[in-house]
Parts: C-alpha cells; sequence; structure tokens
C-alpha cells in the first residue's frame, strides 16, 4: 500500500510490546493489561472490516456541501481498534476494505475502499 | 442516614424563545421551582447548575447566583453532556444526605435553537468526537448516532419502523402537553417517510434543538408537596468516543442503571414509570434494551403494544421527551428528571398515570459515553 504521510498519521497506532495488544485512541497506558512502559508506535497494515455504516445528508461545515450526500464508516481493522473514516456509496457492514486518502478543502481524509474478497484476515462483520 | 427529597421541579415551555438568554431561561425555571418548593431565596444554600453552549462561562453558578439573587455556601458547574442534569441531582441527593446542604437549586436553561445559528449549533455538538480521528471526517452527532443505529440494528434486527414507533410513540405523548416544541401529529408514515439526516436516522428519529430551562429542588425536608425521595443512583463511564466504544451491546447503561437499582432495592421489573433518555430514536432504544425494560430489539415493538403509553403497564417520557417535548442541552435531559417529579408527586394533570410509586430516570452524554441513572420513590412505599 501507498506510505503517504496522512496513512501514516492516521494508522499509527500503540502496540503494546507487553501483551500484543492494539490501540488507536491515546490512551496512558495499554487499555488491556494496564502496563504504561510497554507502549510503542506502530503503523497498522490499513486491512479493515466495515463495523458500521452512515449516509450523512448534510455536513458541518461548506466544505462537505460538495460530497453531499457522504458515507461516513467505522471499520474494525485486523488489528483491532475502530477507525472513523469515509466509505464508498453502498459500503456495507461486513465489507473487506484497505484504508487510502482522499482530499476535502486541502485537508487529507481517511477513505476505506473496497479491498475485494478474501484479501483480510479477520475482523468482526 | 439522611433522606434526600425531590421538594420541587419546573420545566419552561420548550421551544422558541425570542429574546431571551440562558439566564432568563434558567431563572424563569428556577422562579416556578422555589414557587412549587414554598421556598425562598434564602434558603437555598446550595445551586448546581449545567453548561451553555450558547453562553460558555467559566463561572456559570456564580454568573446565575448573581443574576438570580441568591447567594449560597456551595455553588458549581457540572458537564457531562447530556447526563448533566441526572448527574447533578445525583450530586444534590449526596450534599443534602451529607448534611452539607438543606436546599439545593439545581438548574439549566439555554437558548439552544434563537441563540445560534443551526450549523454553529451542529459544530459546537459535533465536538464530542475525537478531534483527530472523528470529527476532521465531517460527521455530526446525528452521523455518530446513525453509526451506531446501523451497528446496533445489524446485531439485533432493530428495523426503522421498530425506531419510528418511539417517535410517534414520543409525538402522542407530547400532545398532552402545552409546553412541547412539536405537538402536530405523527403517524408511523410520516416518521419512516421523513427526509434523511444521517441514514439509518432521518428527520422522526432525531430530537429538535430548542430553547427552554428546568429546575429542580432537592432538599431535606419534603414540603407540602408528596414526599418523593432520590432512593438510588449510579453512574457509568467507559469510553468518550465512538471509536472506543468497545460493544454496542454494553455501553455502560447497564452497569448505572443496575447500581442505581440497588441502592433502591428495586428490580427492572418492579420500576412503574420511565424516564429515559432521547435524543435519538435509537438512544431510546438501546437504553431500554441494555438496561432490559425492552428484549433485545424489542423496545418498538413494546411500543407499538402500547407498553409505554400513558395507560401501559410502563409509561415512559409522558412529557413527550427530547424528541418531542424538546432538546435545549441540560435543561432537555431535566425535563425528564421533572415529569417523573410530577407523575410521583400526582401533579402531572392531564398526562398523569395511575399513581406510580416509583420512576427510574436515566440520562446520557456524549455517544453513549456518559450514564447516569437515578430512582425516585414516594417516600413510605
Amino acid at each position: 500500500m501507498d506510505v503517504e504521510p496522512e496513512i501514516c498519521r492516521q494508522l499509527q497506532f500503540d502496540w503494546c510490546g507487553a501483551c500484543g495488544h492494539w490501540q488507536a485512541v491515546k490512551r496512558s497506558c495499554c487499555e488491556a493489561c494496564g502496563r504504561a512502559g510497554d507502549l510503542q508506535q506502530r503503523l497498522a497494515s490499513g486491512r479493515a472490516v466495515i463495523h458500521a455504516v452512515t449516509v450523512v445528508a448534510r455536513g458541518p461545515t461548506h466544505a462537505f456541501r460538495s460530497l453531499e450526500p457522504y458515507t461516513i464508516v467505522l471499520a474494525r481493522t485486523v488489528e483491532g481498534p475502530l477507525l472513523m473514516g469515509h466509505g464508498e456509496r453502498g459500503a456495507a457492514i461486513g465489507d473487506h476494505v484497505s484504508a487510502s486518502t482522499f482530499e476535502v478543502a486541502d485537508v487529507s481524509l481517511l477513505r476505506f475502499v473496497n479491498a475485494g474478497a478474501g484479501t483480510t484476515t479477520g475482523g468482526d462483520g | 442516614m439522611r433522606e434526600a427529597f425531590v421538594r420541587a421541579a419546573s420545566v419552561t415551555s420548550f421551544g422558541r424563545h425570542e429574546g431571551k438568554d440562558s439566564l432568563d431561561l434558567m431563572c424563569e425555571a428556577s422562579e416556578s421551582a422555589l414557587g412549587l418548593a414554598g421556598l425562598v431565596r434564602e434558603e437555598i444554600d446550595g445551586v448546581l447548575c449545567g453548561y451553555s453552549t450558547t453562553l460558555p462561562h467559566l463561572m456559570l453558578s456564580t454568573l446565575f447566583c448573581e443574576r438570580f439573587v441568591l447567594r449560597p455556601d456551595y455553588a458549581h458547574g457540572v458537564q457531562v453532556g447530556g447526563a448533566t442534569g441526572a448527574a447533578m441531582v445525583m450530586l444534590a441527593a449526596e450534599l443534602v444526605r451529607s448534611g452539607r446542604c438543606k436546599n439545593i437549586l439545581v438548574v439549566a436553561g439555554e437558548n439552544r435553537l434563537t441563540g445560534q445559528s443551526r450549523d454553529q449549533s451542529i459544530q459546537t455538538l459535533a465536538q464530542v468526537g475525537h478531534p483527530s480521528r472523528e470529527v476532521p471526517t465531517g460527521a455530526t452527532v446525528p452521523a455518530y448516532y446513525g453509526l451506531l443505529a446501523s451497528r446496533y440494528m445489524h446485531e439485533t434486527g432493530t428495523t426503522r419502523a421498530d425506531l419510528a414507533e418511539l417517535a410517534v410513540l414520543m409525538r402522542r405523548q407530547a400532545a398532552l402537553h402545552p409546553g412541547a416544541h412539536l405537538r402536530s401529529p405523527l403517524s408511523l408514515l410520516d416518521a419512516t417517510n421523513s427526509r434523511v439526516i444521517s441514514d439509518p436516522l432521518h428527520l422522526a428519529d432525531c430530537c429538535p434543538i430548542s430553547d427552554g430551562g428546568a429546575a429542580v429542588v432537592v432538599s431535606r425536608e419534603p414540603g407540602a408537596n408528596e414526599p418523593v425521595v432520590v432512593a438510588g443512583a449510579g453512574q457509568a463511564h467507559w469510553h468518550q468516543h465512538i471509536s472506543a466504544l468497545a460493544d454496542v451491546m454494553d455501553t455502560g447503561s447497564g452497569r448505572s442503571a443496575q447500581l442505581a437499582l440497588q441502592e433502591a432495592g428495586v428490580t427492572v421489573e418492579e420500576v412503574e414509570y420511565l424516564a429515559v433518555y432521547d435524543s435519538f430514536t435509537i438512544t431510546l432504544a438501546m437504553l431500554l434494551e441494555e438496561i432490559g425494560f425492552a428484549p433485545r430489539g424489542g423496545a418498538g415493538q413494546m411500543a407499538r403494544a402500547g407498553a409505554f403509553g400513558a395507560g401501559g403497564a410502563v409509561p415512559l417520557n409522558t412529557h413527550g421527551g427530547l424528541l418531542s417535548y424538546g432538546h435545549c442541552g441540560v435543561a432537555g435531559g431535566m425535563a425528564h428528571v421533572v415529569e417523573a417529579w410530577l407523575q410521583l408527586a400526582g401533579a402531572a394533570g392531564a398526562r398523569q398515570v395511575r399513581r406510580p410509586g416509583n420512576a427510574f430516570i436515566h440520562g446520557d452524554g456524549g455517544v453513549m459515553s456518559s450514564h447516569v441513572s437515578l430512582v425516585f420513590r414516594k417516600a413510605g412505599r
């Protein structure tokens, strides 16, 4: 996959060296085992399964007007954490996807695109 | 240990209050609650107040006391989103039981509808999302709840028609309350055909943005009204962001409710009146089902069968809830508390249900993030 800066930022997770747990939201210690000292930043694979989908009729700012209606998804990464991003029109729970980026008003945003069947190894769909 | 009584509670009408600001609405509700409590200003020795997005002041409680002419021994604000009202009542009860205060005024109000533009309101509220991982995507609060709904419907088989039943029920309840924001009849067809906001949520699944205020007096003595005690309370705070919600089937509301019910010595089956947070229809369905007032995926069906109506087995949000009485922030959640008190005190007028002896109240803040539950009981029951 492309290793562009925005993808790197979005897929930068904390990985616990003690128990192997991954977390995306910044936390002061490992949510699973409670250890603080063994967290290290690691790049996640970008592979995920769609966990939830919504289609937004009207966005919060003018930057999103041209996209409306647009699809927002929660994707369960194969590493475990949920990531929020844009999805393809028609995205459905259980779809296997991979992370990419696109720009809205010069801001680079995460978008999950269909990875085709059988390209991911886990998930909860 | 002393008892803490809900001595009085009052809510303004919700909707458009042109020209009134947050303090005006807080004062209006407070004046009314003090009158009902039979107390004068000098007798209020504690004040707890909610936040206001249209008046983001560092010291809102002090500002309010200056305006309302109170000089309490104890005052501060509380901030846990939609759970704030219930959290303040819980804290007020603790302060009264401990002997710290005798009469606490719990108050909130906001001109959320007329005090800012629709876009400002949407943007302010969206900030409960994660600042780098969620908010930049262009997700709004309806989008966060749309995501919850999509997952919860997938897991439980809940349908859009099930959710619409809850919207229809809240509108039917609101029709009996002259203060409700939305009172025009809403049919099941109207609800399912309303325009998409954040699919699967449509307009009828979302509460309106309102102006309004609410106030509750918690006291050591019951006063002249039917004595109602705070019999139990509980909280749960397990996540802030939807990306960090481990399981839509276990958000913390069950835990919060269990703590409150246990303290009160009341089971789910023994609850006689329900006041449950309903910012969206999905919020109400998830809370009723996780806490156990309806089976998974069954809240809509129970509403359809009349279980939650005024004459049903367990009347729910007889004022119309956030979905139809309206939502002005903290006071929106407090309107549930006010209605529960009115029902227990036998003072709900045309909406009075058959003499409930207890009530279960639940508030939820963020994206099912902060939960506070209360059990009120008629004294001596």
